[in-house]
C-alpha cells in the first residue's frame, strides 16, 4: 500500500462542457500558462531571445529530450518506469555503426575510414538503430514481463550494462560522423524554416497521442496501467501490451539517439549520461503520473517546450548551470505537490 | 495465469527454511572459494580489507536506503547529499575537524529532513521527490564550493578517517560494521524497528493500530541522509580532496546492494543483515572481476547483470503478483 495503491481504470479524460472563466483556464492549465509567462518574461529579459536562430536552436534542443520523453510516457502511463533510456541513446548508435560496417565491409565497402570516421551507409545506420533501440525496448519489457523483475531494477541494470556495452564496443572512442552528410538533415536540418528534429518530436508525438486518443492501443494501455489484475481479468493480455510499450520507449530513445548524434555529428560512448532522469522529470512535469494509467503525451510536448524555454532563458540571463540544477528540480517539486495534494475528485 | 497454482524453487527453498540471507551467504561462500582459486592474491588479507574498505563506503550508503527501501519508499539523492554535505563542511576547514565533521553530518540531517518533509507532509512520490532533490543538491554542491575542490591537509583527523586504521583494520570497515550492527539491533529490538516493517507492509493499517507513520518515515529518511553524509568524509580522507561531485553514481550502486540484500521496492522487506552481505558479494565481484583483468566497462556489464539476475531468482511469479 505505499504510493501505487490508488489505481483506478480512467477511460477518458475528465468532462470538459464547463464554462471557461480565465481563473478555470490557469487552473486548468498551469503548465500552458506558465510557459506563456515564461516565453514573454523571456522576450523582456533579452533581446536575443525572440531571434530565429535563437528559436530554432531552442526547439531543436528540446526535441531530442522531448522525443526520449514521449517515449517514458508511455511506460510510465502502464505503471513501469524506464531507466535505461540515457544509456538505450549511446548504445543504439554505437551497435548500430558496428553492424553497419561488418555489413558494408561484407558488401565490400569500407564504412569507417582512418578507424574513427563513418563515411559510409547512412540508410543502414539509421534502419539498424531503429532496430536495435526496438529490440533493446523489447528486452527490457521481457525481463519485465516474462521473468517478473520490477521495471525500476529492469531498467537500473540495463542502464548499468548498456552503456558498459556501448564502452565496449566502441572502444572508447568517438565515431565521427562528419563526413556523412545525408545524415546531417535529422539533426540540424530544417523544413520550411521549422528545425528537423522538431519535426520528428511533433511526428512521432502527435501519433502517440493519436494512438493513445483515439485507439484500442490507448484503451488498453490506459485501462493496464489504471489497475492491472482488472484489465488481466477482463481478459486484456497484459504482457504483450507491456512489452509493446516498452519496445516503443526503446524506438523512441534510438530516434533521439539518432537525432543527437547527426546533430553533434558523431557517436561517443559518454552521449546523453542523465538524460533519463531529465526525461523523467519532463514526463512528471506534463502531467503524467507514477501511479500510471493517468497523464497525456500532449502534456509531456508541452512540457517539453516548456523546459526547452526556461532552459534557454537561464542560459541567456547567464545563470550558470548549476542554477539551472536547482531552478529545475524546484519546479519540478513545485509543479507535482499540489496534484498531490489536491483532495481526491470522486 | 495468476500464479499461485505454479509454485517457483524459490518459493519451496523458503518453505525448508533457506531465507534471502541463507541464499546471500552461500552465494558469497560460493564467490570466494571459487576466487580464491581462480587467483591467489583474492584471499590474502590485504586484498580481502581492500575489499572491504571500498565497498563500506557504498555500504553504509546501502543501509540508509535499506531503512527507505523498508517502508516503502525510495531514495536516489544519497549521492548528492553526500557531496553537499561534504562541500558544506568543506567551507569550514578552518574551524577544525570536530565542527567540519558536525557541519557535515548536520547537513546531511537536514537534507534527508527536505527529502522527508517533501514525501509525507508534500505527498510528492519518494522516487520523485528524491530524483528532484538528487537535482537540486548536485546543483548546490557546485553553487556551495564554487566547482573548486577543498583541501583538507591541515586537518589530520579528516584525512585519517578515510585511511586509518584501528587495530589493523581500516576505520571504514569498522564504522560500516558498527553501523550495521546497531541497525541490525535497532530493526529487530526496538519500538522503531517494530514500526518500520509494519508502515511498509501495510501503511493504512500501521496508522489505524496507532502508527504515526509519518514520522516514521521522515526518520527513514534523516537516517539515510546522516549515513550518506558520514560517507563524504571517508572518500575524501582517502582522495586527499573536498569535491563537489564526488557522490556522483553512488546512488545506483547503493539501492542495487539494497535490492541484492532483498530490500523490496514495494516496502516491509529485507533485512540490514542481507544489506550487509549484498554489500560484500557485491565489493567482492568487482574485486574478482579487477584481479582477473576484466576492464571496468566490462564488470559494468555484469553489475547490471547481476543485480537483474538475483532480483529476478527473487522475485518470481508469486512476490509479482502480490505487489500488484
Amino acid at each position: 500500500m505505499s504510493f501505487f495503491s490508488h489505481g483506478r481504470i480512467i477511460f477518458s479524460e475528465e468532462n470538459s462542457d464547463e464554462e471557461e472563466t480565465v481563473m478555470h483556464l490557469i487552473k486548468r492549465n498551469p503548465l500552458l500558462i506558465g510557459g506563456i509567462a515564461l516565453f514573454v518574461f523571456g522576450i523582456f529579459a533579452d533581446p536575443a531571445f525572440l531571434t530565429l536562430f535563437n528559436i530554432q536552436n531552442l526547439l531543436r534542443n528540446c526535441s531530442i529530450l522531448g522525443t526520449l520523453a514521449v517515449g517514458v510516457t508511455i511506460v510510465m502511463l502502464i505503471r513501469e518506469i524506464d531507466l535505461s533510456v540515457g544509456s538505450l541513446m549511446a548504445f543504439t548508435i554505437i551497435l548500430a555503426i558496428e553492424v553497419t560496417s561488418k555489413v558494408e565491409s561484407l558488401l565490400g565497402v569500407v564504412a569507417i575510414q582512418g578507424g574513427h570516421y563513418m563515411i559510409h551507409g547512412v540508410g543502414f545506420l539509421i534502419f539498424f538503430t531503429l532496430l536495435i533501440g526496438l529490440l533493446a525496448g523489447l528486452f527490457n519489457g521481457i525481463l519485465v514481463t516474462k521473468l517478473k523483475i520490477q521495471s525500476l531494477i529492469t531498467t537500473l541494470g540495463v542502464l548499468y550494462a548498456a552503456r558498459a556495452l556501448s564502452y565496449i564496443i566502441s572502444g572508447g572512442h568517438s565515431i565521427y560522423l562528419t563526413k556523412m552528410k545525408q545524415l546531417h538533415w535529422i539533426g540540424s536540418g530544417s523544413l520550411l524554416g521549422f528545425p528537423a528534429p522538431l519535426i520528428i518530436f511533433l511526428l512521432v508525438g502527435g501519433i502517440a497521442a493519436f494512438l493513445l486518443k483515439y485507439t484500442i492501443v490507448g484503451r488498453r494501455i490506459y485501462a493496464i496501467g489504471g489497475n492491472e489484475k482488472a484489465a488481466l481479468f477482463a481478459g486484456i493480455n497484459t504482457d504483450a501490451w507491456k512489452l509493446a510499450t516498452f519496445a516503443m520507449s526503446g524506438f523512441c530513445a534510438a530516434l533521439a539517439a539518432l537525432m543527437y548524434s547527426s546533430y553533434l555529428a558523431s557517436a561517443d560512448p559518454q552521449q546523453a549520461v542523465g538524460y533519463e532522469l531529465s526525461a523523467i522529470a519532463i514526463v512528471v512535469l506534463g502531467g503524467t503520473t507514477l501511479e500510471g494509467g493517468r497523464g497525456k503525451v500532449s502534456g509531456t510536448i508541452l512540457a517539453a517546450l516548456v523546459i526547452g524555454v526556461l532552459n534557454n532563458i537561464l542560459e541567456l540571463i547567464g545563470l550558470r548551470i548549476w542554477y539551472q540544477q536547482v531552478i529545475i528540480g524546484c519546479i519540478i517539486i513545485a509543479a507535482v505537490m499540489p496534484r498531490y495534494l489536491r483532495p481526491k475528485e470522486q | 495465469m495468476v500464479g499461485s497454482e505454479n509454485e517457483s524453487p524459490w518459493e519451496r527453498l523458503k518453505q525448508i527454511g533457506f531465507g534471502t540471507n541463507a541464499m546471500l551467504l552461500s552465494i558469497l561462500i560460493g564467490l570466494f572459494i571459487v576466487a580464491g582459486f581462480l587467483s591467489s592474491g583474492f584471499l590474502k588479507w590485504e586484498n580481502l580489507f581492500n575489499i572491504a574498505r571500498i565497498i563500506s563506503l557504498t555500504g553504509i550508503m546501502a543501509a540508509g536506503i535499506t531503512f527507505v527501501m523498508l517502508v516503502g519508499e525510495i531514495d536516489l539523492s544519497v549521492g548528492a547529499i553526500m557531496s553537499l554535505s561534504a562541500v558544506v563542511g568543506g567551507r569550514f576547514v578552518h574551524l577544525g575537524v570536530i565542527p567540519v565533521l558536525l557541519i557535515t553530518i548536520g547537513t546531511g540531517l537536514v537534507l534527508g529532513f527536505i527529502n522527508g518533509i517533501g514525501v509525507v507532509k508534500g505527498k510528492v512520490p519518494s522516487l520523485i521527490m528524491t530524483l528532484a532533490t538528487l537535482t537540486i543538491y548536485s546543483g548546490l554542491a557546485n553553487i556551495v564550493c564554487g566547482g573548486k575542490a577543498v583541501y583538507p591537509y591541515q586537518l589530520p583527523v579528516y584525512l585519517w578517517l578515510g585511511n586509518g586504521h584501528i587495530f589493523g583494520v581500516p576505520f571504514p570497515i569498522i564504522l560500516f560494521g558498527a553501523i550495521t550492527l546497531i541497525s541490525i539491533l535497532v530493526l529487530n529490538y526496538t519500538e522503531f524497528g517494530k514500526w518500520i516493517y509494519y508502515t511498509g507492509a501495510n501503511r493504512t493499517a500501521s496508522r489505524l493500530s496507532g502508527g504515526r507513520t509519518d514520522r516514521v518515515i521522515i526518520t527513514t529518511f534523516l537516517i539515510s541522509g546522516v549515513l550518506a553524509s558520514m560517507v563524504g568524509p571517508m572518500i575524501s580522507g582517502q582522495m586527499n580532496r573536498i569535491w563537489s561531485t564526488q557522490g556522483a553514481g553512488y546512488e545506483l550502486a547503493a539501492i542495487s546492494i539494497a535490492v541484492l540484500g532483498g530490500a523490496s521496492l514495494t516496502g516491509g522487506k529485507g533485512t540490514m543483515t542481507g544489506t550487509f552481505i549484498a554489500a560484500l558479494i557485491f565489493g567482492g565481484l568487482m574485486n574478482i572481476l579487477n584481479l582477473s583483468g576484466v576492464g571496468t566497462y566490462l564488470q559494468d556489464v555484469v553489475k547490471g547483470g547481476l543485480l537483474v539476475f538475483v532480483v529476478g531468482m527473487m522475485y518470481l511469479r508469486e512476490d509479482r503478483m502480490k505487489a500488484v
